[in-house]
């Protein structure tokens, strides 16, 4: 059964349907009907999902119903993200629209989906296991995420971490790599003919910008993979790359620190937990140089 | 207060715990917390949750089972501030003997 | 007046059967409707109860299934809370009281199914407000008003002290002195409710308000409140309160009775009349004609009229495919209605008026993880 793309429409009939019905995309594994009349989403939409399936317009069923609107005010100069006609937000400028919209559904995920243990985590899939780097914001996750996805890594998700309480595995949802601030230029210089998203300035985060995920990842959306290393990364300035082995009741206390429904599944939560730490290997993982890092990972053994 | 202290745990069934090498990792489900536990202190925690029939733990019971020999009147003092310690975290009760 | 119907919800409770033929489009405006309205825990229990949770189309089954786990999760953490204030107010030994959400899953009522409760609601006599508070303060609880004004209003006009925050859960306990504010106009008495009040089957340090009384605060509460963005809820709250009650006609009769000996026999009619249009709650004729019978509970025509109007309306779910072009206004005048109930005309004004002048902060994104607590 061939699939249609995001690709399979014109820019023009893109933004047309956006503003009217909005449309349903499979965003693996979820089903995201959007909407949105303001032109820098449909615009961010066509360059960074181009490769993901686009559902009839008579789609029965969709996980979430989002959509990001002008603000009631005149001028149009803010904009809004509505999850089914709620705002949990309050609104930010036009220009910031798309990454409202990227921002929204990793909310509408972290928020209602508790069939899944989710995890503030970038992840990534080599040889058959599965990278997991929980981080708070500053840790520089993301640059290490686009950066190594860039170098041949699977690409499971950049912000979330899904991890099936009864398989153990975790399902991927690959989606556009958020990057801020100096992040932008590195990555730009480190893949020069690689796709961007629209640029947002003077956001509370900064400048920033979504890379798009790898045809491959996205082609392999559909395959969960078993964790193999939690890496717990920190970016510090002038400091050689170092991988150092991190005991694991250490590891359990801060992964669980990075999950946003491990409470909410009680004790499946903490077993699915604890055994993702006893089959993975766990590092503190610093560096200040990308060239230093890649090798590191690269060079990764296997978990017993 | 007695003077010797029977401690019990009536919350077994909201306790998880884990151990590796670096330590112990506590789940209390009716809470909703996890707590890091040195070796030691989760060994007598874990103690504690496979109860003896009677439904009690001695202090110095604990500490024999936990060194494999008799202890001293030191090891018997340390295992009951741990199991204070437990106590103020409403893991377990202390009962009269 | 044709209003957007809530078959789908309806069905739910009255006819669980047809649940396992939905479909996918239903379920999708199902979910929505719910997730709308605050009840997608208790349609997932409902739906997993009539047809089990494999039987649903594993689109819309997962997102139940969320919904149930949620429900779990804040029930366990409901029953560690009852317990902590439990040994607060005992310390004083003054007893427990449950009200509302924190009542029905105590007392394992039908009405606790799948129904999030995160606040916990006591009712203590006025003469013994002042230790119940020192009590839970010195267990931990603080007092959540944000001002000065908050605090005096609460005190002189309500029917609680400002809500209670504790300082390490996070958790927040109402504490109730009466069912109805101070200010507004009716009464029911606070002695009558405790007097009644009856013991946990398997604690009876920790009592509920009697079935009857729990029917009587949710109509009391519901038809009182100016906010109904969670009315369906509430109005849910009594279906199943009623359907406990059973079918007997003297638990019919008593209800009746006991709503005009508290003063409560207009929101009974309200509650009775609503949640058989909107639920198709099984109200027996006789119950209906007794209601009718009952001085001072049904409105006169033209009131009703307008009363229909509007709480049909704004008992629906806060989405667009339950509302008209009516449904916005419906709500505003029942939020003014609300405080019209509450207060007379001159503390209402001066009341909105702050209200209207002083900014309220926006809501915060959500935007990092919640941290479980580590040693």
């Amino acid at each position: 059964m061939s699939q249609e793309t995001v690709a399979s429409l014109t820019p023009v009939e893109l933004e047309r349907r956006l503003k009217r019905d909005g449309i349903f995309l499979r965003l693996p594994p979820f089903v995201f009907k959007i909407q949105s009349p303001i032109p820098i989403v449909a615009q961010g939409i066509a360059e960074l999902y181009a490769d993901y399936e686009l559902l009839a317009d008579d789609t029965e069923f969709a996980d979430f119903h989002v959509s990001v609107v002008y603000g009631r005010r005149l001028p149009r100069r803010l904009c809004v993200f509505e999850l089914d006609g709620q705002r949990p937000f309050t609104p930010l400028a036009v220009g910031e629209a798309f990454a409202f919209l990227e921002w929204g559904m990793n909310w509408c995920v972290t928020g209602y989906c508790h069939t899944l243990l989710t995890l503030h985590a970038a992840v990534l899939e080599r040889h058959g296991r599965v990278l997991i780097m929980p981080a708070p914001p500053g840790s520089g996750k993301s640059t290490l995420c686009a950066a190594l996805m860039l170098d041949g890594w699977r690409l499971l998700s950049d912000e979330m971490a899904l991890l099936d309480p009864v398989t153990g595995l975790v399902t991927p949802a690959p989606r556009p790599v958020s990057l801020k601030n100096g992040s932008i230029e590195i990555i730009r210089r480190r893949a020069p003919t690689a796709s961007w998203g629209p640029t947002a300035h003077d956001t509370q985060k900064g400048t920033v910008a979504h890379l798009r995920a790898s045809s491959s990842s996205v082609a392999r959306a559909t395959e969960p993979g078993l964790p193999g290393w939690v890496v717990f990364p920190q970016y510090l300035a002038d400091v050689p790359a170092q991988l150092l082995p991190r005991p694991k009741a250490a590891s359990l206390m801060q992964l669980a620190q990075n999950s946003f429904n491990q409470h909410v599944l009680g004790k499946a939560g903490f077993d699915a937990l604890a055994d993702v730490i006893a089959r993975s290997d766990c590092y503190d993982f610093s560096y200040a140089q990308l060239d230093e890092a890649l090798p590191l990972f690269a060079a990764l053994p296997l978990p017993s | 207060m007695p003077t010797v202290a029977g401690w019990t745990c009536r919350r077994r069934a909201d306790l998880s715990l884990r151990r590796w090498p670096d330590g112990w990792v506590l789940f209390d489900e009716a809470q909703g917390q996890l707590q890091c536990l040195t070796l030691v202190s989760g060994e007598l925690l874990a103690l504690l949750l496979r109860c003896p029939a009677r439904g009690y733990w001695s202090s110095t019971e604990l500490a024999q089972a936990l060194m494999d020999e008799t202890p001293s009147d030191a090891d018997v003092a340390s295992v009951e501030a741990v199991a204070v310690a437990f106590q103020s975290m409403q893991l377990i009760e202390r009962c009269q003997v | 007046m044709t209003l957007a119907p809530i078959n789908l919800l309806r069905q739910v409770w009255r006819d669980p059967t047809a649940i396992a033929a939905m479909s996918l489009t239903d379920w999708d405006l199902l979910i929505r409707q719910g997730r709308a309205a605050d009840l997608l825990g208790q349609i997932a229990q409902a739906c997993d109860a009539g047809c089990g949770f494999m039987n649903i189309p594993s689109q819309p089954r997962q997102h139940l299934q969320s919904a149930a786990l949620l429900a779990q999760r804040q029930r366990r953490e409901l029953v560690w809370e009852v317990e902590k204030i439990r040994e607060a107010l005992g310390a004083k030994g003054l007893p427990l009281v449950l009200l509302k959400g924190a009542a029905y899953a105590m007392s394992n009522s039908a009405a606790a199914c799948g129904r999030l409760v995160s606040d916990v609601d006591i009712l203590v006599r006025r003469d013994d407000l002042a230790a119940a508070e020192s009590a839970l303060l010195q267990r931990g609880w603080v007092s959540a008003a944000q001002n000065e004004y908050e605090q005096r209003y609460y005190r002189r006009w309500m029917h609680e002290i400002p809500p209670m925050k504790h300082f390490q859960r996070g958790t927040v306990i109402d504490v109730h002195h009466a069912i109805l504010p101070l200010s507004g106009r009716l009464h029911p008495s606070t002695d009558r409710l405790l007097v009644a009040a009856r013991p946990l089957a398997d604690d009876p340090t920790v009592k509920v308000l009697s079935p009857l009384d729990l029917v009587l605060h949710s109509a009391a509460h519901l038809f009182h409140e100016g906010e109904l963005g969670k009315g369906l809820r509430g109005l849910l709250d009594i279906d199943r309160l009623l359907m406990e009650l059973g079918g007997p006609a003297q638990g019919w009769a008593d209800l009746v009775a006991r709503a005009h000996e508290l003063e409560l026999q207009r929101p009974l009619f309200y509650a009775l009349r609503y949640a058989a249009i909107l639920l198709g709650t099984p109200v027996p004729t006789a119950a209906s004609e007794a209601m009718a019978a009952v001085p001072g509970a049904r409105p006169s025509g033209v009131l009703l009229s307008l009363m229909d109007q509007l709480f049909l309306r704004a008992l629906r779910p806060p989405h667009a495919s339950t509302s008209d072009e009516f449904t916005p206004i419906a709500r505003f005048l029942l939020y003014v209605r609300g405080h019209w109930l509450r207060m007379p005309p001159w503390l209402l004004t001066q009341h909105l008026t702050r209200k209207l002048l002083t900014p309220t902060k926006p809501p915060k994104p959500a935007q990092t993880p919640t941290a479980t607590g580590a040693a």
